[in-house]
């Protein structure tokens, strides 16, 4: 459970970085916000998540090179954690409530039947929109 | 709506043009947001409305009435709401343009998202609980019902949602309550549900969900009204985790999901409460709630919304406790409950309404009704 409580604020993190970017906009960002991203990269390839690393690697370059399709990257990325966040829920939460119907330790269930170190999978339709924005001049 | 119905030639370049906006704000950020770019998804909320395409819409609605916070300087501004929104627009928008260049009917079908209605000629349901939200313009209630009698569509005992949402008279000091008892075109008052009686259903339309339940909608048809005092409130006491762990089971995630959208209703017997903490300053209170051996958080709205409730979950900290009937939705591995009511001798009693007596002459007087 404390590997979980550790994704879990990596994910709040990444999620307020990307709010601060937002609000500020990609073109506002410094050497601070780049280097925060870069250290949020880091740990999502610690953890396993090399799709999300792979999108942050992209908005860091991006915002580096003024690269205007660093938004779209954005979004993506935003999605994908999402997803990374549900699947990493919908599975802990799924083996407390099995725990619960069985009488055993729910703690104990949900470490057990624990595997968020695996990407999350993307919906088709998502996955599909890489192909469709690097045709976009 | 069928993929064929739609205008594609207008549509395409309105998606294309607003998913375009939607990176340009990005880019340069909300301070230096353009009017034009706000026009931009003031016309795109407009025309996906009127398009039919009310997903899209309702989420446009969201981001422009978001922007505005932002640029009125509002304190009820959220950023994190902003973004999710923003995004949740992106993808709609980029989504649906490409299921329609690929003339993707069931992927077009999937990104509309409208659960059709099938009208019900006679309903008898009974009210378990209300949920409550107060927004700066309007407040909004849920009323969670279970049927006492069956129908084509429903065995006894199944889960239905009947909402009603009131705009907000500026400057009235009236408690959010009070609109409950104006009348609805229907001509009845929603404060009907919580007399603790059968309440009698004809002509509506119902809206069935993956669950097995649905949302009870009203026609200018239909008809409402009470029929004698409900007892038999035993029957609604228990909770399987089953039903909801199948639900979790067969779920295929997408970036577009809401959290509220794999919910269940629970009631929880011997359950224990401790006292709230506020762990996000400008978040909702949370109580922490225990009961077969798990940890729940119980969220508190903050403000006059929540005021009833936390008033009411601080009693039970010491006091005898009644099982519990609430919402359980699961965010962040946290399994998060929205208590609504508990179950008395006499039947549910509400935690979230306020018992503050109503002047109804004053009411409709305040509000020009008279």
């Amino acid at each position: 459970m404390l590997e979980t409580l550790e994704i879990v604020q990596a994910i709040d993190h990444l999620h307020k970085s990307f709010d601060d970017l937002i609000l500020r906009g990609l073109r506002s960002a410094g050497s601070e916000d780049l280097n925060v991203l870069s250290m949020l990269r880091e740990e999502f390839e610690r953890i396993g998540a090399h799709h999300i690393a792979d999108l942050i690697g992209a908005i860091v370059d991006g915002i580096r090179a003024d690269d205007s399709k660093t938004a779209a990257y954005l979004f993506r990325a935003q999605a994908s954690l999402r997803v990374f966040e549900r699947i990493l829920t919908l599975e802990t939460v799924g083996g407390i409530l099995q725990a619960m119907d069985h009488g055993c330790d729910p703690i104990v269930e949900a470490e057990e039947s624990d595997d968020e170190e695996s990407d999350a999978d993307e919906s088709e339709d998502f996955a599909e929109m890489d192909g469709e924005d690097d045709d976009d001049s | 709506m069928k993929l064929q119905q739609i205008d594609k030639k207008k549509l395409l370049p309105l998606l294309d043009e607003l998913a375009a906006s939607v990176e340009q704000l990005l880019f340069s950020g909300l301070t230096t947001a353009s009017e034009s770019t706000r026009n931009t998804l003031t016309v795109a909320f407009q025309e996906a409305s009127r398009m039919g395409l009310l997903r899209l819409g309702s989420t446009l609605r969201s981001v422009s009435e978001e922007l505005g916070r932002y640029t009125r300087n509002q304190p009820d501004f959220s950023r994190k709401r902003l973004s999710f929104f923003l995004n949740r627009s992106w993808l709609l928008t980029r989504s649906l343009a490409r299921a329609i260049r690929a003339d993707n009917e069931k992927d077009f079908e999937r990104l509309i998202w409208i659960p059709p209605n099938t009208p019900v000629e006679n309903l008898e349901v009974v009210t378990i609980g209300v949920s409550k939200k107060v927004a700066g313009a309007f407040c909004a209630f849920d009323f969670r019902l279970r049927t006492v009698s069956a129908c084509d569509l429903l065995p006894v005992g199944s889960k239905l949602v009947w909402s009603c949402v009131f705009p907000l008279k500026p400057g009235a000091d009236l408690p959010a309550e009070a609109y409950l008892h104006l009348p609805q075109k229907q001509k009845f008052s929603a404060i009907l549900f919580l007399e603790g009686k059968s309440i009698l259903l004809e002509k509506v339309a119902l809206a069935l969900d993956k669950s097995g339940g649905g949302r009870v909608s009203f026609t200018e048809h239909s008809k409402v009204t009470t029929s004698q005092v409900f007892t038999e409130w035993g029957q609604f006491q228990s909770w399987s985790s089953d039903s909801i762990i199948e639900r979790i089971r067969r779920h295929e995630t997408s970036p577009l999901d809401l959290e509220i959208e794999l919910q269940d209703e629970i009631v929880l017997h011997d359950w224990q409460i401790g006292a709230p903490g506020r762990p996000d300053n400008e978040g909702p209170h949370v109580f922490p709630v225990e009961a077969m051996g798990v940890s729940f958080d119980a969220m508190v709205g903050a403000g006059k919304e929540g005021e009833a409730l936390y008033n009411s979950l601080n009693k039970y900290i010491r006091a005898d406790r009644p099982p519990l009937y609430g919402l359980l939705h699961f965010e962040k591995c946290k399994m998060i409950l929205q208590p609504l009511s508990v179950f008395e001798a006499k039947g549910p009693r509400n935690l979230t309404l306020s018992n503050e007596k109503i002047d109804k002459k004053l009411l409709l007087k305040t509000l020009n009704l008279v």
